[in-house]
């Protein structure tokens, strides 16, 4: 299996050292993207996102908890992510490992970062406050997990609708209010291979690539950013990346909101 | 086409005994997979390859041992390329194409006129889909070959090797669209259009 | 007590259904790009994603049997599928336990033997539930190995047939299988000699009930298989002009 890997990651160096991609496609042009929102029925919110053939589901949930000690005045969230074991065969049954905690940690920082969600309106009349989980669950990967996670999550959100909390329950029925996110984040991963910057890679891109770099953006703003793999970048690169990031932001946001 | 469409637990007639993807008991026979019944043949539409001797097959070397090489050949068993039938040396990552010479009692699979193909790639494909992609006397095959100017060599296990050419990525997109519409008539036109197209927009 | 009585009124229930009708079952093949096979089954209110890998390499190589495949299984829900509160991520018992009978069901029925050291993988996630989740589950996994070519001796189909009061309901909700001193009777059949490959029951039953209930299950198997193999000529047989992109639609 891993020899394969080697071959397609030397296959791919080749073709892209004669400036093309693996497909029909320019280096920042992202694939078709589709947006389902609300489609899971016993989530408060929820979308399914397919970039390519990448599939991703995103469901928020709402629990009743306490407040962190030196914050009594927020609610709290939390961003888990699950790489199901056949969304790849190199996914393994078990705990999360380092690459899905990566993943919920990065798509977490950047909601978190650009404080779309209003924790204040999360505290309860008794002290007690609402904890939403919002958890991503990939099921098919074919490249660029992260940004269709980033999407997922982003739609999720658009379309949640916070519980009522009657003597001391949730309830999820009836009319509810919604969550309405103060802005649209979206998350931008950045491949490098031989000098050269792509982004969104498809499967055999992402496993070839030397390094990664995901902004997260929103309107005018980097939120976040994440760096990983082995590959140096200049100052220059990452300057020229965000400009793109940019861009693809304000495709992106369209598309979240269209649906 | 007068196809029938065949599910594990079908029956079939009495002649279908013993022929492969059925099973028989108390005196029945039955289909074992879910696909298409035509003629007196079953012809899979999904499926794990698996080795007959004789079988012109596409490797990669896994593993280098001592007297032998390691193969990847995309099956669930362990295969062995032994030093000694090898004109030259091999190295982890050369691709080859070979014959099964034997399959032992442990499924172990043996090769044997190896040869080392020249730099290229390799992508994989359902082993049952093979015969399609290489059409009626290589007709498919060598339409591929013909619009596209790649060399494409095809292995029974599913394993493609194509050489290192400029519409390498047309190549795998219409092997793609071949395993994806196998089974329907036609295919051969459409597949046709499909690279006239292409190479006019190449 | 009061709460059974709500459960069926003028002979129909919750849902508007008949005491042996099942819940509306939908089912999708070959809708994940990364496994041999895959099915998505939208069942009532439950919606269950399986995918089949293999056969491949037996991993770890200690637990590869010389003379036939080992079948590895597991069953998981989300922790956003359940109505209620958000779950725990991993496998818990329940999980566990369901993935050893699922288990069980298709060591009867894959021909292991054609796949000595190797091993095939059939993952189930939950992602809705609304009761009879192993069922669907069950009937799913058959699809996605169907779909993955691996052969088989016959398609399972699996169905929940449950008795509140003095009814026999067949395909319990989630609602009629929380009722008070109700029974629910899970079964998994092969399809064409229905033998019996998973049986559980909880509850209070007599041999006469439970009669009645395998014969209604027996009958719905017929019709779950039919759903089954539209699901599966769908894959090769949908218009040659249209789109042979597959992919998952909840």
């Amino acid at each position: 299996m891993s020899i394969l890997n080697e071959l397609r990651k030397n296959a791919f160096i080749d073709i892209i050292k004669k400036g093309k991609r693996l497909t029909d496609r320019d280096f920042f042009d992202y694939r078709e993207i589709n947006i389902e929102k609300d489609v899971i029925d016993t989530a408060a919110g929820s979308a399914l996102v397919r970039i390519g053939e990448t599939q991703v589901l995103a469901a928020i949930k709402f629990a009743v908890g306490e407040p962190y000690s030196d914050r009594p005045d927020e609610g709290v969230f939390s961003t888990n992510a699950e790489f199901v074991p056949f969304a790849n065969p190199s996914f393994e049954s078990g705990p999360p490992d380092e690459n899905s905690i990566e993943l919920a940690r990065v798509v977490d920082r950047a909601i978190r970062s650009a404080e779309i969600v209003d924790v204040k309106s999360f505290v309860l009349d008794d002290g007690k406050v609402l904890m939403m989980f919002i958890d991503l669950w990939i099921l098919d990967d074919q490249g660029n997990i992260t940004d269709a996670a980033g999407l997922a999550a982003m739609g999720a959100l658009l379309c949640t609708k916070i519980p009522k909390y009657e003597n001391g329950v949730l309830v999820r029925e009836g009319k509810l209010k919604d969550l309405a996110p103060k802005g649209i984040v979206t998350s931008h991963t950045f491949g490098k291979i031989a000098d050269k910057l792509y982004v969104d890679a498809v499967l055999d891109e992402d496993v070839a690539s030397e390094g990664k770099i995901t902004y997260g953006v929103m309107d005018d703003k980097i939120v976040s950013v994440q760096k990983s793999g082995e590959a140096g970048f200049s100052k220059d690169e990452l300057f020229e990346i965000m400009d793109i990031a940019f861009k693809k932001h304000s495709e992106l946001k369209k598309i979240l909101k269209g649906d | 086409m007068d196809d029938t469409i065949l599910f594990p637990g079908v029956e079939l007639e009495k002649t279908m005994f013993g022929k492969p993807y059925t099973y028989s008991e108390n005196d029945k026979v039955y289909s074992e997979i879910f696909g298409l019944l035509r003629g007196d043949r079953i012809v899979p539409l999904q499926g794990a390859y698996e080795p007959i001797v004789g079988d012109k097959i596409i490797g990669v070397v896994s593993e280098e041992r001592f007297s032998s090489y390691n193969i990847y050949i995309n099956t669930a068993y362990d295969t062995s390329l032994s030093t000694k039938m090898c004109r030259q040396e091999l190295f982890v990552g050369d691709m080859i194409e070979a014959e099964v010479e034997k399959i032992d009692e442990t499924k172990r699979i043996y090769m044997k006129y190896p040869k080392k193909l020249p730099h290229g790639s390799v992508i994989e494909v359902p082993a049952v889909k093979i015969p399609r992609l290489i059409g009626k006397q290589m007709s498919m095959l060598n339409l591929i070959k013909e619009k596209t100017g790649c060399d494409v060599k095809v292995g029974k296990n599913g394993l493609v090797w194509i050489s290192d050419c400029e519409n390498r990525y047309l190549v795998v997109n219409v092997i793609n669209k071949i395993v994806r519409e196998a089974h329907f008539s036609g295919l051969t036109s459409r597949i046709e259009e499909f690279l006239g197209q292409k190479s006019n927009e190449v | 007590m009061s709460k059974n009585e709500k459960l069926i009124v003028n002979g129909k229930r919750t849902d508007g259904r008949k005491p042996n009708e099942f819940r509306p079952l939908s089912i999708k093949a070959h809708v994940l790009s990364n496994t041999e096979g895959s099915a998505l089954v939208k069942w009532g209110n439950n919606v269950i994603l399986a995918g089949v890998r293999g056969p491949r390499e037996c991993i770890p190589k200690h637990m590869t049997d010389p003379f036939k495949a080992v079948l590895k299984v597991r069953y998981s829900m989300a922790p956003f599928s359940s109505k209620e509160e958000h779950g725990r991520s991993g496998p818990n018992r329940r999980s566990i336990e369901i993935s050893k009978i699922i288990k069980h069901v298709f060591e009867n029925v894959v021909i292991l033997e054609k796949f000595p050291k190797s091993q095939i993988e059939i993952y189930i996630e939950v992602l809705q539930s609304d009761g009879g989740t192993r069922c669907a589950a069950i009937t799913a996994a058959a699809v996605a190995l169907a779909d993955a070519g691996i052969p088989m001796k016959d398609l399972v189909q699996a169905i929940a047939v449950g008795k509140v009061g003095d009814t026999i309901l067949l395909d319990l909700n989630y609602v009629e299988d929380s009722a008070d001193n109700g029974s629910d009777m899970p079964i998994a059949v092969a399809g064409r000699n229905k033998e019996v490959l998973a049986f559980q029951m909880d509850g209070m039953l007599t041999k006469e009930d439970m009669s009645i209930m395998f014969d209604m299950a027996f009958e719905a198997s017929e019709k779950i298989k039919e759903i089954q193999i539209k699901a599966l000529e769908e894959v090769y047989f949908t218009d040659e002009k249209g789109e042979t992109e597959r992919y998952i639609e909840l």
